[in-house]
C-alpha cells in the first residue's frame, strides 16, 4: 500500500498520556503510523481510542508526551496540520437546520475552501461518493443515522486530505453501507491516502487494515503488521481418526518437542469449530511433513493437516480479555484455547 | 471575499470521488482572509436559520405595530368632534391642575381635544418617538438579541459542532472572533433599522392624524445626539449579546448563554435597589454595574434631546465601565475557548 513515501511517519506519538484527575484515559502511548497505512485502532469501550483521536486533532491537550503529524509537532503546528486531515470523531455532528450540501459548504469554508459556488462541483462529487446525491438538499435533521454517518465521511473527504481519521465510521450503517465504507477505505488506500480507523467491527479491520494497534485501559498492548501479528507463532491444525489417536499423537509430539523436534514450541489438544478433537501444533508449516512422518512411524495416520490462522477478533479478545457476541461464538468452537496453550477454554 | 491569491488543486489521474476529479478552489490563507471567510460562514448560518428572521420579524412587528396602533388611536381621536371631549371636573378630580370649576364650554372641549392629541403626538413625532423606542426596543427587546447570541455561540457546544469547526484548520480564536464580528454585523443594522422604521411609522401616522411636527427640530447638534443615542442603543444590545457569548462559552450551552444575561438583566435593578439603600461605600457599588451605565449613556443623550432626565453617571465614566465589562467578557471567553479541552 505504501508508495513512494514508504516509511514516512504520518502519525507518531511518544509517551502520550491524558489523565483526568485520578483517571488515566491514555497512558504512555507510542504509536507509529506510516504513509499509506490503513491503520486499525482497536480497543474495548473506554480503552482511550476517542481520547487519543481527540488529542491527535488538538481537541484535547495531552497531560504528557508528544504528538507529531506529518513530522510536525501538533502542539505548535496544529493549524498547518489540520488542513491536511479529514476526520470523523465519534457521532456525526452537523447543523440540523441546514441541508446536507449547506453543511458541506460550512465545512468547506472552515477548511479554507473558497465560499460561493466555486467548489460546488467538488461538493456534488463528494455527495455522490457517499451516496447522498439525491438527498443533499434535504435538511440534515431528516437524515437517518446512516445518512448522517455518510455525510460525515463526505465532509472528512471534502478537502482531499492526506490523512483520514475515522472513529467508528460504520456506526449506524446497514450491512450494505458497511461494505461500501470498506470498499471506499480500500480505494482510499489505493489512492495513497493514510487511513487511521477506529472500529469495533474487527472483521472489517482485518479486511482493510495492514497495521493495527490494540489499546486497553489506556495502554498500548500490541502494535504491528496485521499478518505478522496473526501468523506470529505459526500454528498447524492436525486431525486424526479417533479421539484416542489424538491423545496418543499429543503425547508423541510433546515428547518429540523436548528432544530432536525442538522447533515445535507448543502442542495442545482441543476441538475445532465442529466440536471434533484436533491437535494444535505451534510449528513452522514447512515442517508439516516431518510431523506426518513421525506420527506415521508410530502407527498414526494424519487425516488432515493445515495451517490455522487466528482471526483478528480472536487475537483481540484474547489480548484484551473482553467478551463479544462473535467472540463468544468462536469460543464455543474451542478455537481460542489453541493459540495460547492447552489450558481450558476461556470462559 | 477572497478573490485573489486563491489556489486550485486538481489531481487528474486520481480515482474518481476519492482523490478528487473536481477542482478544489482554496481561498487565501492569511489570518484576516481566514477570519473573513469564517465571518461569511457564520453569516450564512444566521441567514439560513429561521430563528434570526423570526426574531427580527418580532422586533419589527412589535415596534411597527405599536406605533401603528398609537397612530390609529390618534387618527380616531382627531376625527372626533370637540364635543366628544370633556375636561376633568374639579369636583371629581380636585388634584388635576387642568380641572374645571364650571361646566365645559366648546372652547374648553377643543382645548381638551388638543391636549389629548398633543399627548399622542409626543409619542409619534421625533424626538419623542425615541423615548418609546428606548423603553421597548432597547430595554425590553434586547432579549431577542440575547436569544440569538446565546444560540449562535452556545449552540455550537450544545450541538457538538464545535468539534467539527475546531478540527478544520483555523485557530479557535479566529472562530470566536468571527462570532463576535457576526454579532456586531447582525445587531447594528437590525437595531438601527427597527429604530428608524419606528420613527418613520410614527411620523407618517402623526401626519395622517394631523399632528405631525415636521423636522424643524433636527439641527446639527440634535442630529449628533440622535446618532449617539442610536449607537448607545446598539451598544446596549451588543453588550448583552457579548454577555451571552461569554455565558454560552462558559457553560458550553445555548441555554446558559441565554439564561445568564436574562438573570443579569432581571437581578441588576434588584441588587441596585438593595445597595443604594445601604449606607457608605456599598451604595456606590451600582455605579459600576453594566446596565446602569449603559442606560446612563442613553439617558444622557436623551436628555440632550430634551427627553427626560440625564443619566446618573457621566458619559466618560459609563464608557470606561462598559469597556471594562466588554473586555472581561471577550477576554475570558477567549481564554476559555483556547485553553479548554473539547470533550463535546
Amino acid at each position: 500500500m505504501a508508495t513512494e513515501h514508504a516509511h514516512e511517519q504520518v502519525i507518531s506519538t511518544v509517551g502520550l498520556t491524558k489523565a483526568y484527575e485520578s483517571l488515566v484515559a491514555v497512558s504512555d502511548l507510542n504509536l507509529e503510523v506510516l504513509r499509506g497505512d490503513v491503520f486499525g485502532f482497536l480497543g474495548p469501550n473506554g480503552a482511550g481510542k476517542t481520547t487519543t483521536i481527540r488529542m491527535l486533532l488538538g481537541l484535547i491537550r495531552p497531560t504528557a508526551g508528544n504528538i507529531s503529524l506529518f513530522g510536525l509537532d501538533n502542539a505548535t503546528h496544529l493549524h498547518e496540520i489540520l488542513p491536511r486531515i479529514g476526520a470523523i470523531v465519534e457521532t456525526p455532528v452537523f447543523y440540523p437546520y441546514l441541508s446536507g450540501v449547506d453543511n458541506l459548504r460550512i465545512v468547506a469554508a472552515a477548511s479554507g475552501m473558497k465560499l460561493g459556488r466555486a467548489n460546488q462541483a467538488r461538493m456534488d462529487e463528494v455527495l455522490d461518493l457517499v451516496d447522498l446525491g439525491a438527498r443533499g438538499g434535504d435538511t440534515y435533521r431528516t437524515y437517518s443515522l446512516g445518512m448522517k454517518q455518510r455525510l460525515a465521511l463526505g465532509a472528512a473527504l471534502l478537502t482531499d486530505p492526506e490523512l483520514i481519521l475515522l472513529d467508528e465510521p460504520t456506526n449506524g450503517l446497514d450491512p450494505a453501507g458497511v461494505r461500501e465504507i470498506r470498499q471506499l477505505i480500500g480505494r482510499l488506500a489505493e489512492a495513497g491516502k493514510t487511513v487511521f480507523l477506529s472500529s469495533h467491527i474487527l472483521s472489517e479491520i482485518q479486511q482493510v487494515c495492514n497495521r493495527v494497534a490494540i489499546l486497553q485501559k489506556g495502554k498500548l498492548i500490541k502494535q504491528g503488521d496485521v499478518q505478522e501479528l496473526l501468523s506470529g507463532g505459526q500454528q498447524l491444525l492436525v486431525r486424526l481418526g479417533t479421539p484416542e489417536e489424538t491423545e496418543q499423537a499429543l503425547v508423541i509430539l510433546q515428547q518429540a518437542s523436548k528432544r530432536d523436534m525442538n522447533w515445535i514450541t507448543r502442542v495442545s489438544s482441543g476441538s475445532d469449530s465442529h466440536g471434533q478433537p484436533v491437535l494444535f501444533v505451534d510449528a513452522p508449516t514447512t515442517r508439516s511433513q516431518e510431523i506426518t512422518a513421525l506420527l506415521a512411524r508410530n502407527g498414526l495416520i494424519v487425516a488432515e493437516m493445515y495451517q490455522h490462522q487466528t482471526s483478528l477478533e480472536e487475537f483481540f479478545l484474547e489480548l484484551t480479555g473482553t467478551d463479544a457476541g462473535e467472540g463468544a461464538r468462536a469460543r464455543k468452537g474451542g478455537l481460542l484455547r489453541t493459540r495460547f496453550g492447552s489450558g481450558s477454554p476461556a470462559k | 471575499m477572497d478573490t485573489a491569491n486563491t489556489s486550485v488543486q486538481t489531481s487528474p489521474g486520481a480515482l474518481p470521488g476519492v482523490s478528487h476529479v473536481a477542482p478544489i478552489v482554496r481561498g487565501r490563507s492569511d489570518y484576516l482572509s481566514v477570519l473573513l471567510r469564517l465571518i461569511g460562514m457564520d453569516l450564512y448560518k444566521v441567514r439560513r436559520r429561521r430563528l434570526s428572521l423570526v426574531l427580527l420579524l418580532i422586533a419589527v412587528l412589535l415596534i411597527g405595530g405599536g406605533f401603528f396602533a398609537t397612530g390609529i388611536v390618534a387618527i380616531h381621536d382627531a376625527g372626533l368632534p370637540a364635543t366628544s371631549y370633556t375636561p376633568d371636573s374639579c369636583a371629581q378630580f380636585p388634584y388635576n391642575p387642568g380641572c374645571l370649576n364650571h361646566p365645559p364650554t366648546l372652547a374648553d372641549r377643543q382645548h381638551e381635544k388638543q391636549r389629548v392629541l398633543d399627548g399622542l403626538a409626543i409619542y409619534l413625532n421625533m424626538p419623542g418617538v425615541w423615548n418609546a423606542e428606548e423603553r421597548f426596543l432597547i430595554e425590553q427587546f434586547v432579549v431577542l438579541g440575547i436569544i440569538l447570541a446565546g444560540i449562535l455561540v452556545g449552540g455550537e457546544y450544545s450541538l457538538g459542532t464545535v468539534r467539527l469547526m475546531f478540527t478544520r484548520g483555523p485557530t479557535r480564536l479566529q472562530f470566536l472572533f468571527a462570532k463576535i464580528a457576526v454579532l456586531a454585523i447582525y445587531v447594528v443594522p437590525a437595531v438601527l433599522f427597527v429604530m428608524l422604521l419606528g420613527s418613520l411609522i410614527g411620523g407618517v401616522m402623526a401626519h395622517l392624524a394631523g399632528v405631525g411636527a415636521g423636522l424643524g427640530f433636527l439641527t446639527a447638534p440634535v442630529f449628533g445626539h440622535f446618532v449617539l443615542f442610536a449607537l448607545f442603543g446598539v451598544l446596549f444590545w451588543y453588550s448583552f449579546m457579548l454577555m451571552a457569548l461569554f455565558f454560552g462559552t462558559l457553560g458550553r450551552s445555548s441555554v446558559v448563554g441565554i439564561v445568564g444575561p436574562l438573570v443579569w438583566l432581571l437581578l441588576e435593578p434588584v441588587i441596585t435597589g438593595l445597595f443604594t439603600s445601604m449606607p457608605g461605600f456599598a451604595q456606590h457599588i451600582p455605579d459600576y454595574f453594566l446596565a446602569n451605565n449603559l442606560l446612563s449613556l442613553i439617558y444622557n443623550q436623551m436628555h440632550a434631546l430634551s427627553i427626560g432626565d440625564a443619566g446618573a453617571y457621566s458619559t466618560g465614566h459609563s464608557l470606561i465601565v462598559v469597556a471594562v465589562y466588554l473586555l472581561a467578557f471577550v477576554g475570558v471567553a477567549c481564554w476559555l475557548t483556547v485553553r479548554r479541552d473539547v470533550t463535546h
